[in-house]
């Protein structure tokens, strides 16, 4: 069967809408990365988004606005940046990509020439390079690669349209008369096998050109090399900072988003309830703790790849090499978590460390915009901590009472007295002394007691609530709450918490990190979520710092009702949202993170994986041949020549079909067709002629008596409508006059007269 | 490749066709549709052959199209003793110079009145047609381009065509159309008893058009739109003509192209950008009949070209136009 095959090409007009059409896509894609950036104003970008989907799907109507909009728009637009940029200082990344995302939807909104299309491609390449830098995400890689495709088609486009012998401007007349279908049918035609094999080079190259950059960026500390991208685009969640207000853990709590993954070592006994701790607060000042200037004194500075860490007291550190590895997402804290005690910390390049002795934390020096990893070994899960020399000489001492809306004088009260300070004045003194005496008779309790008595007492007067309202008065705001029976959060139960005991003369001190987390079924980590976000205390005995919650429902002390438990038993999270992380790990893992061994594991997995299914590919062939060849050889009775029989002519009759089929199919394909407004004005033509030849006469010539039944007057009405069928049917479809109102006047006109 | 660029303005080339048409018919009398197609053959840059009696107005037509558009014209009789040089022009030494000197012949024109050119000799008639075709002229190494508008009208007498040379069809080929003018109408002839002048030169109008709005015009006429299905459409009649038993050959790619172009140009003298079918039928008949020959020869000219007209009229009948 010889088919011709006819070279369609797509005329000037189909060019410009195909460029509109992917100048459109590639805005959106450009925008899209823009939602993995904390702007915000998800507003204004949810709404440029449906405008420039609306724009893609109905370009007719931006046609529609006035040229003088767009006059007028620039002068609006110009102020408003100005102003978005002066009330944002002293941020500057947010109202730059505000303008960038008004000047696009304006680009891609407006009928656009050669200039606005380089205009909206460099924009466009502006947003997607930002938003990969800035957030060093994996959907980077589909960006950039989805980008670069049409960003090539669109500029290939320009090329043509600008070589094309046409050298007038394309008018916005050319989607009055735009219909998907057809236009579609246009673009698979043009679609032979010479297209397809070009766009697929261009494609590979763009890919090896994509995966290249994708591999090396993450090599690159872009954002330490280019001071400009450390404007902190991200909004730096205040509550893991060294000043917690009360209320800030909260707001952390209100985002779902995953702030750390851990890599677990196999074989590893995690707690039930893991506590990442993060930051400590010892000093209660003015309603709120803070970390004080004097528990910052025995920090070390250093810059290095990895610290040795160790605490006093030496731990029976077991399995030797078992290797933690952390993911904290940029932008939540300078502090890093961590779950106990471990023998050495490791990064992936130098990094500005600051340790706090006292405090036994670890920090970077900056926050870090995007991912952070680190790695330790001999990590020992904890629910206590050996103090250090400074801190033992606490013991029993009492509560210092001091007027604690004043700024306390460097020098006075010294880290450790720091988290034993109480506001001063009677009213507050009062309110303590009785919670303290109804909690502990005045007797002086164990610590096991003690904790768990005060747990009982807050439990048995508040309720837990993310929602919390504070009683007005005078005196301290936490002592008031404890006076009350309101409900609370974490941080208000463990700020109650503090306040009680260092009255009742153990120095307390209060930690916020993460609670629990999720175990990701699908590639075996934990994921912490910045819901999972908490507060609770330490409470120093003997030379300890204890942990405790005292948040209801979570209430425990030093990890005594903590149930150790196997990585293999813990309840794993498999919704698809969980899947979705694991995809982000997998790509941390093996290639953000850059580690020779895992790469060269999975290449290996890769050999050994395709060499089995080839080997069982093969044995499976072999299976089959065997069994051919046994039901050949067994003897033929008249069951199985019927069945064989009947077998036979199935298979035939289905391959005819199939044959049939693809034939149909090929033909239906390699059908002439016609624009649909042709056809629609074919049909009326036919209309006209069929039933008033008269009029097709009197078109061709004027001379010609024409019978009464159109009289005069109605006979310039019939021709008019009948030259523009004509036009629609066989003129040239720049020159088309709005088909639907053509096609309106005629239906209307031929029902009429008849 | 039909990239209409700049709008064309048909309506305004309607309306200055329509004035030419009016100042034509002031003198060819009921005479219309002739008039009509040889505004086509302009306007499409086309040659006409007209084969009629003598004495029916052909020569009136030429001049007065040629005096109507601002154009010059030129009128040689055709005999067997013409040569080449007669009609191309020769090389005559001057003597004051000394060189040979290119004397231009009366081909140097716009409007050529060819009058029975199958009296003469086939080397004198090849001698014009290749210039029709290239509108260019090679003397002594020398290239002359001819003048613009160039159109040739070339006249036969279908009746006494004792001793004569008549036309090869592949000379047939390069004019565009072939016309006849037949009588007049009884009442038509009664005006130009009334009014009409025996000898052309008598007849005094003035252009209507200029001569480079006839350029400009001849330039739109590749710019009018054909659509696919009339392509298709054209292509049909041709094809059909080749199956034709009666006739030796069918018409010819050229023939086609031919077809196309006249189409063309009756779209815009009808004051439209695209072709309809109706263009298509309107010039059918004299664009392709001239092309076509018959098997079995006739004695009778007139009876001949009957006979194919014919053939072509059914097969326009036959192929249903494209809607």
């Amino acid at each position: 069967m010889s088919e011709e095959i006819k070279r369609a090409q797509l005329n000037f007009e189909e060019l410009i809408q195909l460029k509109w059409i992917i100048g459109g896509i590639l805005a959106l894609v450009s925008i899209w990365s823009l939602f993995f950036l904390d702007l915000n104003s998800d507003a204004l970008l949810i709404i440029t988004y449906v405008i420039i989907i609306g724009a893609v799907i109905f370009p007719s109507i931006p046609c529609k606005i006035p040229d003088i909009a767009w006059k007028i728009i620039t002068p609006v637009l110009i102020i408003f940046i100005c102003f978005d940029f002066i009330f944002s200082r002293p941020d500057i990344i947010s109202p730059l990509v505000r303008m960038i995302l008004l000047i696009t939807l304006i680009r891609s909104l407006q009928f656009r020439k050669r200039r606005e299309d380089l205009q909206l491609i460099l924009l466009c390449l502006f947003m997607v390079i930002v938003s990969g830098v800035l957030t060093l995400s994996l959907s980077f890689a589909i960006q950039i690669t989805v980008f670069m495709v049409c960003a090539m088609a669109y500029l290939f486009i320009i090329n043509l349209t600008a070589y094309s012998d046409r050298n007038v401007e394309p008018s916005k007349s050319i989607w009055i008369n735009f219909k998907w279908g057809w236009f579609l049918s246009r673009i698979w035609k043009v679609f032979n096998v010479k297209v397809i094999g070009f766009a697929t080079t261009l494609f590979l190259g763009v890919m090896i050109f994509s995966s290249i950059i994708f591999f090396i960026m993450p090599r690159f500390q872009l954002n330490q090399a280019i001071p400009f991208l450390n404007l902190a685009n991200q909004k730096t969640l205040s509550g893991f900072s060294e000043n917690v207000k009360f209320g800030d853990v909260v707001d952390i709590i209100l985002d779902n988003s995953v702030a750390l993954r851990v890599d677990v070592p196999k074989n590893t006994k995690l707690p039930k309830i893991p506590y990442w701790r993060m930051i400590v607060l010892d000093e209660y000042r003015n309603g709120s703790f803070q970390m004080s200037p004097s528990a910052k004194t025995k920090n070390s500075v250093f810059s290095d790849i990895s610290f040795p860490y160790q605490n006093e007291e030496k731990h029976s550190l077991n399995n030797a090499d078992a290797k933690w590895t952390f993911y904290l997402e940029g932008g939540i804290s300078r502090y890093l978590p961590s779950i106990g005690p471990y023998e050495k910390i490791r990064f992936q390049t130098k990094q500005d460390l600051e340790f706090n002795y006292y405090l036994q934390l670890l920090s970077v020096k900056n926050i870090s915009n995007n991912v952070l990893f680190y790695q330790t070994t001999n990590m020992q899960p904890a629910s206590k901590l050996f103090a250090t020399f400074e801190e033992r000489s606490l013991k029993m001492m009492a509560p210092i009472f001091i007027d604690i809306t004043k700024k306390i004088k460097p020098g006075v009260i010294k880290y450790p007295q720091t988290t034993l300070v109480l506001p001063d004045g009677d009213e507050n003194t009062a309110t303590l002394k009785r919670i303290v005496s109804e909690i502990s008779n005045g007797e002086k309790l164990p610590i096991i007691e003690f904790c768990s008595r005060t747990i009982e007492y807050l439990e048995k007067n508040h309720t837990y609530s993310l929602k919390s309202s504070k009683p007005t008065g005078s005196t301290d705001i936490l002592v008031r709450w404890l006076d009350s029976k309101n409900s609370g959060h974490c941080e208000l139960f463990a700020g109650g918490f503090s306040l009680i005991a260092r009255y009742a003369g153990y120095p307390t001190r209060l930690v916020a990190g993460y609670k629990g987390g999720n175990w990701n079924g699908f590639e075996n980590y934990y994921m912490i979520r910045n819901s999972n976000a908490h507060a609770w205390c330490e409470i120093y005995d003997d030379g300890i710092w204890y942990r405790v919650d005292p948040t209801p429902g979570s209430s425990n002390f030093s990890g005594l009702e903590n149930v150790m438990a196997h990585t293999n038993n813990i309840v794993s999270d498999k919704t698809w949202r969980a899947y979705l992380d694991s995809l982000k790990i997998l790509w941390y893992r093996r290639i953000v993170n850059f580690d020779e061994e895992q790469q060269t594991e999975l290449a290996g997995n890769l050999k050994k994986k395709s060499a089995t299914y080839i080997a069982l590919i093969k044995e499976k062939i072999q299976a089959k041949i065997d069994q051919l060849k046994l039901w050949i050889k067994s003897p033929w009775g008249n069951q199985k020549i019927i069945s064989t029989l009947y077998n036979a002519m199935i298979m035939s009759i289905g391959t005819i079909l199939i044959i049939l089929l693809l034939k149909i199919f090929r033909k239906i394909i390699s059908k002439e067709s016609i624009h649909p407004i042709r056809k629609k004005a074919g049909k009326f033509i036919q209309q006209i002629r069929s039933r008033k030849p008269e009029i097709s006469d009197a078109f061709l010539n004027k001379q010609t008596k024409f019978n009464s039944t159109v009289s005069v007057q109605d006979l310039e009405e019939w021709l008019n409508i009948y030259k523009n069928l004509l036009n629609l049917r066989f003129g040239n479809s720049t020159n088309w006059p709005d088909s639907k109102v053509v096609f309106r006047s005629a239906k209307i006109l031929i029902g009429k007269r008849n | 490749m039909n990239e209409t660029a700049k709008l064309i303005p048909a309506p305004k080339v309607k309306n200055s066709l329509d004035r030419l048409k009016e100042n034509i018919g002031k003198f060819i009398k009921g005479k219309d549709e002739v008039i009509d197609k040889v505004i086509i053959c302009l306007v499409a840059s086309g040659h006409i052959l007209i084969e009629d009696l003598p004495g029916l107005g052909k020569t009136t037509l030429a001049y007065c199209l040629a005096r109507s558009i601002d154009c010059e014209f030129t009128r040689i009789q055709f005999t067997s003793d013409l040569l080449p040089t007669d009609v191309i022009g020769v090389s005559i030494y001057d003597d004051s110079i000394k060189e040979f000197v290119f004397k231009r012949g009366p081909l140097f024109t716009n409007i050529l009145l060819a009058d029975e050119i199958n009296r003469t000799t086939p080397k004198t008639q090849s001698a014009l047609l290749e210039v029709m075709d290239r509108a260019k002229v090679s003397v002594e190494g020398q290239t002359y381009s001819i003048a613009h508008p160039f159109m040739v009208f070339a006249t036969q007498n279908p009746v006494d065509y004792e001793g004569t040379f008549p036309l090869p069809e592949s000379q047939m080929d390069r004019f565009l159309m072939r016309l006849q003018m037949g009588y007049p109408s009884f009442d038509k002839e009664l005006e130009v008893m009334n009014s009409g002048f025996l000898k052309y030169d008598s007849i005094q109008t003035d252009p209507v058009i200029t001569r480079s709005e006839i350029l400009e015009m001849q330039n739109f006429v590749h710019q009018i739109f054909v659509e696919e299905s009339i392509l298709n459409y054209i292509l049909k009649i041709v094809t059909a003509t080749r199956e034709v038993k009666e006739l030796r050959a069918g018409v010819s790619t050229r023939g086609a192209l031919s077809l196309k172009i006249a189409a063309q140009a009756a779209a815009l003298v009808d004051g439209r950008s695209f072709v309809v079918p109706e263009d298509v039928l309107k010039v059918a008949l004299p664009t392709l009949s001239h092309r076509l020959g018959l098997i079995r020869q006739t004695s009778d000219l007139l009876e001949e070209r009957r006979i194919t007209d014919g053939i072509l009229e059914n097969i326009l009948e036959e192929i249903p136009m494209p809607t």
